[in-house]
């Protein structure tokens, strides 16, 4: 008699070929394809990161090499408007020079006081700065070469020169003079061009 | 003894093989004729195992061992990215750690003020020096009311003097000005000009327009050196 052949190792193996793609197909290549997509990105945020990281020690690097002349450049351009500070820098060159300062009006920026015309965009970080003064020629000249030689950054925009008839002067002068705006809108990359600034001086 | 012959003879008889009863099938052998499926085929055929199972287990050999290659490719994948991610939490901690923190703040600041002073400087139009140039080359019989300059090198002079000729004379000599073999004015012009008479005394009172190259080398000239007043 014939002996009958049994089927069930064939299903079993059956069974577990389409057990075997399944799991693949459905569970564990998607996985892998998602794992190697998120090695991706974080590889990239990693790759930033780290370059952040090393933007920043040289950065510290640098600014630490540059020594005061960093502290120098924060009195040339200080983070925050301090008017009553503008206004002690520009009587004590008006003193120097034997000159006289009778008033003055302050625009522009945002006071850390609070006391000052904040109508105008302090972005750009520029407040301006009016005024006139009176004195000899002499000392008009030697007010205007100490503003512009001042540590505390002044640009005069504009000076108009007026002779009176008892033979001095008066200057009515517009300063702009600066603070550093909004440093939130620099971007990491600020530490590599602190370096790059670094070298160029 | 005949019974233990016919004993003997029928245990001898049960141990032979007659020569009636059907001879076992001869173990098949290949021959060097025969190829190795007629080889398989007649294994087939006699029940040993089938060709189909054998084919449907090397099947099922082969996706388990995709599926576990695959598994250790995905684990080894998660391993990778825990590590990354770890790596990255661990410079982004750095970062946000308060001395760098710090130092970020403190390298923005920098950057923001040097770019300030950057465009402020290429627009800044040095006065120091100039202004006295400037006056130096207010003619001698004109008496200044106001003169103006600003950063973009624009000059507005009025003044008054004796004559249209000497008022004419005052533009004459802004023209004329020159440090280093290169004009300082690129153009000046009589806005206005108005003759009035007091006392007898004529008296001219005008203003003039100008613009300074602001590439002459006015912060380095020589302020006696470029009086040019008549």
């Amino acid at each position: 008699m014939e002996k009958k052949k049994s089927s069930t190792p064939g299903f079993i193996a059956v069974f577990l070929v389409i057990v075997a793609f399944l799991l693949s197909w459905f569970w564990i290549i998607p996985q892998y394809k998602q794992n190697k997509a998120d090695v991706a990105q974080v590889d990239h945020e990693l790759t930033a990161v780290k370059a952040k990281l090393d933007s920043l020690k040289t950065a510290k690097s640098t600014l630490d090499s540059l020594g005061s002349t960093v502290d120098s450049m924060f009195v040339a351009v200080p983070s925050d408007q301090d008017n009553g500070d503008i206004i002690t820098t520009l009587e004590a060159i008006a003193t120097a020079n034997k000159t006289y300062i009778p008033s003055f009006q302050i625009s522009g920026g945002s006071d850390s006081s609070g006391t000052s015309d904040q109508s105008q965009s302090t972005s750009t970080g520029a407040v301006s700065v009016s005024f006139s003064v009176s004195g000899d020629f002499a000392g008009l000249t030697g007010f205007v070469k100490s503003i512009e030689s001042n540590l505390k950054f002044f640009a005069i925009k504009s000076a108009t020169i007026a002779p009176a008839d008892d033979g001095t002067f008066s200057t009515t002068l517009q300063l702009e003079t600066y603070t550093q705006g909004d440093t939130s809108t620099i971007s990491g990359g600020a530490s590599a061009d602190v370096m790059s600034t670094a070298t160029a001086q | 003894m005949d019974l233990e012959k016919t004993l003997d003879s029928q245990a001898a008889g049960s141990a032979s093989i007659p020569s009636s009863a059907p001879a076992p099938a001869p173990a098949p052998r290949p021959s060097g004729g025969n190829s190795g499926d007629d080889y398989l085929t007649e294994m087939a055929d006699h029940g040993e195992f089938s060709i189909s199972g054998l084919l449907l287990w090397l099947s099922a050999i082969i996706a388990i061992s995709a599926t576990v290659f695959f598994w250790f490719l995905n684990s080894s994948a998660t391993q990778d990215l825990a590590d990354k991610t770890s790596q990255k939490d661990d410079a982004v901690a750095e970062i946000s750690s308060p001395t760098y923190a710090a130092l970020e703040t403190r390298a923005n600041q920098f950057q923001s003020a040097v770019n300030q002073l950057s465009t402020a400087s290429k627009s800044r139009f040095s006065m120091d020096n100039f202004l006295p140039l400037l006056y130096g080359q207010v003619n001698k019989n004109v008496v200044v009311t106001t003169l103006s300059v600003d950063d973009t090198g624009k000059v507005s002079f009025s003044g008054t003097t004796d004559s249209y000729k000497s008022a004419a004379q005052q533009v004459a000599t802004l023209k004329n000005w020159k440090i280093d073999e290169k004009n300082v004015v690129t153009t000046a012009t009589l806005d206005s000009e108005s003759e009035s008479v007091e006392s007898g005394v004529v008296s001219v009172t005008f203003s003039i327009s100008a613009t300074v190259d602001k590439t002459t080398a006015l912060s380095t000239a020589s302020v006696s050196a470029t009086e040019g007043g008549i």
